[in-house]
């Protein structure tokens, strides 16, 4: 299961990118010619702030509580760098333990447990839209996906070296304000065994900064130039 | 609501103030006479139902002697508003204010008229001709003297009394709603008595530029200003003042034709089919605009989009075919729903066809008040409302018989054009292979959509969404160099 998110996403984006492009190619050819809608992007900002919580469900023994924040710069409508993102969890015993020592007399060996998470990542966003919501508003989203590293450091002495592989949805509330959906599964190298840390998240973020404007105001000075 | 609204309710209110304090306590059931004290208690404790009941009971037990028959009258109006039922209200306020028996309400039922006329279809004839033009008030609200001054003005330029009309309008305190209304009117006005294009186009950018002038007369404005750019041959700008328009007035079927005119006329083919392509959405059933057919065939046969523009005329025929063989058979042309739509699609008819649909549907809800059957107020609601939706059926077709010649006449023209574009697309098709490509501007290249950009270019998939009417646009390549 931990392994299953990473493959359906990876896989859900490759059929869509296929059907998108056989689509595409057949409406080019159409007698009459295609019909757009082009609509300028409303959302386009450039420093991103995020402060998530959430929850690392996949251990037996424990449930962690994520609290996050991360800085994210937007380079353009596709790519982003998630420059810092942290994550602290709360971890929470589940009665497993308990069970497994009074009704069974087993004392299980102990994995080490997630303290905090400190990645820097690459982020695409190739999917933009927007949603009908009951008929009465329209909602703008955008799909991203992460990839990138950094460390882990466990309930152990030791500091894994970490990969971080997700993907998330954004849903646009204000100009300057959207709110995150994010699955992540950060991957733990303890020597040569991974050790997988899902995240589920929640969260807010305020954004600054005008990607069009700023692109305006370097051709103004171009121009100048 | 208005100030003088607000000073009438509680002058009202005032009145009947010992009544309301036992209006959380009104136990009375609603089939039972309770007298106008109940039927306040009822209107009090926001039971406009029952208090409707009511009142129509006391009014029709106490009949127009009663100590209290004009506080009923303007009670019931209140009540029947607040439950939508907007013709009626206004036949109670009309009644107090053109008899003027208790002068108290006079100003609150006008300022409650002012109102309903602002924010929906109304009987011109009733308000309009019979109570504000025919009518001496007194002192009034500063508002409503406003809106009075406005109509008759209206009025008055409409029988050709310039001077009165301008007396009228020369009371509207400025800056305000009806003075930036007045002043549309001054610019259609001018038009109409011969005057230069100019003096229209400079009083509505007034308008358009006053930070006191609200969006509806704004809107209203920068229509009126975008047709006269538009008129003038300055295509870019009409556009520009056509796409400045806001709010729900945007997507109307007019605007979003007369921009696709504006774009044909500046050569954005492509802007201009998707503006057409709007116009098939479900919303604008019904709506007159053969012309779409004409331009949408036009632009594809300039592409050498044969079949395409073949689809175009025979769309026409498909969709209108019923009405022109009507038209050649010289029957009744507004039994036709093409002719009947598109006749009552513009002015004064416009506007009473929508007064006459809003009075259907008010009538189409009577039966959802139950406490109304046993008072009587059913069934009298149901025949005022049978009786005004019969006089404005007689008046729309009265008036129906010039319009719907109009529209026959139009239709016949469109044929006429869809005939010889049938004819030179046919001539066309022989000679398909030209020297260089056939459009006039730079809309012959292929669109490029980029992958990524600051504009998203959502592929149209037959499904309409209402905010992409305006940003719709065709990629249509140029076939004929092929």
């Amino acid at each position: 299961m931990r392994h299953a998110a990473p493959r359906l996403v990876a896989a859900a984006l490759a059929l869509g990118l296929a059907w998108g492009v056989a689509g595409g190619t057949a409406r080019a050819a159409e007698e009459g010619g295609v019909a757009y809608a082009i609509q300028p992007r409303t959302f386009l900002l450039s420093h991103e702030f995020d402060f998530n919580v959430g929850v690392l469900p996949m251990d037996a023994f424990y449930k962690g509580v994520a609290l996050g924040a991360s800085y994210t710069y937007h380079f353009g409508e596709a790519v982003a760098w998630e420059v810092a993102q942290f994550t602290y969890s709360i971890n929470v015993d589940t009665p497993l333990l308990g069970r497994l020592r009074n009704d069974f007399q087993v004392e299980p060996i102990p994995e080490p447990r997630l303290r905090y998470i400190g990645t820097s990542s690459l982020v695409l966003k190739p999917f933009f839209g927007k949603m009908a919501f009951s008929n009465r508003s329209i909602i703008h989203i955008e799909m991203f996906f992460v990839v990138g590293g950094g460390i882990s450091k466990p309930s152990s002495p030791a500091v894994y070296p970490t990969v971080d592989i997700g993907a998330g949805l954004r849903f646009f509330g204000w100009k300057h304000v959207s709110f995150r959906f994010d699955v992540r599964d950060y991957v733990g190298f303890d020597g040569f065994h991974p050790k997988h840390f899902l995240c589920i998240s929640i969260g807010v973020s305020p954004a600054f900064g005008d990607i069009r404007a700023s692109r305006e105001a370097k051709k103004a000075k171009g121009d100048e130039g | 609501m208005t100030r003088s609204i607000r000073f009438g309710v509680l002058a009202a209110a005032l009145a009947v103030a010992p009544l309301a304090w036992a209006a959380t306590k009104a136990k009375t059931k609603p089939d039972a006479p309770v007298g106008f004290d109940g039927a306040m208690r009822f209107f009090y404790a926001d039971k406009f139902e029952e208090a409707a009941a009511s009142l129509f009971r006391y009014l029709v037990g106490a009949g127009d002697s009663g100590d209290k028959t004009e506080n009923a009258r303007f009670f019931l109006a209140e009540s029947l508003a607040k439950l939508g039922f907007h013709y009626a209200a206004t036949e109670y306020y009309y009644d107090i204010a053109k008899v003027r028996r208790a002068p108290e309400f006079v100003a609150p039922s006008l300022a409650a008229l002012e109102k309903i006329t602002r924010e929906r279809p109304f009987d011109e004839v009733l308000i309009v001709d019979d109570l504000i033009y025919d009518s001496p008030f007194g002192t009034v609200s500063e508002e409503v003297d406003d809106w009075l001054r406005y109509n008759r003005g209206v009025e008055n330029f409409r029988h050709g009394l310039e001077r009165w009309a301008v007396e009228s309008f020369a009371g509207i305190r400025e800056n305000t709603h009806y003075w930036y209304k007045a002043k549309y009117v001054e610019a259609i006005w001018n038009l109409r008595t011969g005057g230069a294009p100019e003096d229209s186009i400079k009083i509505l950018a007034s308008v358009i530029d006053a930070p006191a002038a609200d969006e509806e007369v704004k809107n209203l404005a920068r229509h009126g200003y975008a047709r006269l750019l538009f008129e003038k041959g300055d295509y870019l700008e009409s556009f520009k003042a056509y796409d400045k328009i806001r709010g729900d007035v945007r997507t109307a079927a007019s605007i979003l034709l007369e921009k696709a005119w504006a774009k044909f006329y500046l050569g954005d083919y492509r802007k201009a089919m998707g503006l057409l392509l709007a116009l098939d959405a479900p919303i604008y059933k019904g709506f007159f605009a053969p012309e779409k057919y004409v331009l949408r065939a036009i632009i594809l046969k300039t592409y050498c989009h044969y079949r395409a523009a073949k689809a175009a005329t025979a769309a026409f025929r498909l969709d209108f075919g019923k009405a022109l063989k009507t038209i050649r058979e010289r029957t009744n042309l507004a039994s036709v729903p093409e002719i009947y739509d598109a006749a009552v699609q513009e002015g004064e008819l416009k506007r009473a066809d929508a007064f006459l649909q809003t009075l259907l549907i008010e009538k189409g809800t009577i039966g959802d008040f139950g406490a109304w059957k046993a008072a009587g107020l059913s069934k009298h609601l149901d025949r005022m409302y049978t009786l005004k939706a019969n006089e404005m059926k007689r008046r729309i077709a009265g008036n129906l018989k010039d319009a719907t010649r109009r529209i026959a006449e139009s239709l016949l023209d469109f044929e006429e054009q869809m005939n010889i574009l049938d004819y030179e697309i046919g001539l066309d098709l022989y000679k398909r292979i030209r020297a260089k490509p056939s459009a006039t501007t730079g809309a012959e290249e292929v669109t490029k959509i980029p992958k990524f950009s600051e504009d998203v270019y959502y592929l149209f998939e037959g499904e309409y969404w209402v905010d992409e009417f305006h940003d719709l646009s065709f990629d249509i390549n140029d076939r004929c160099v092929e």
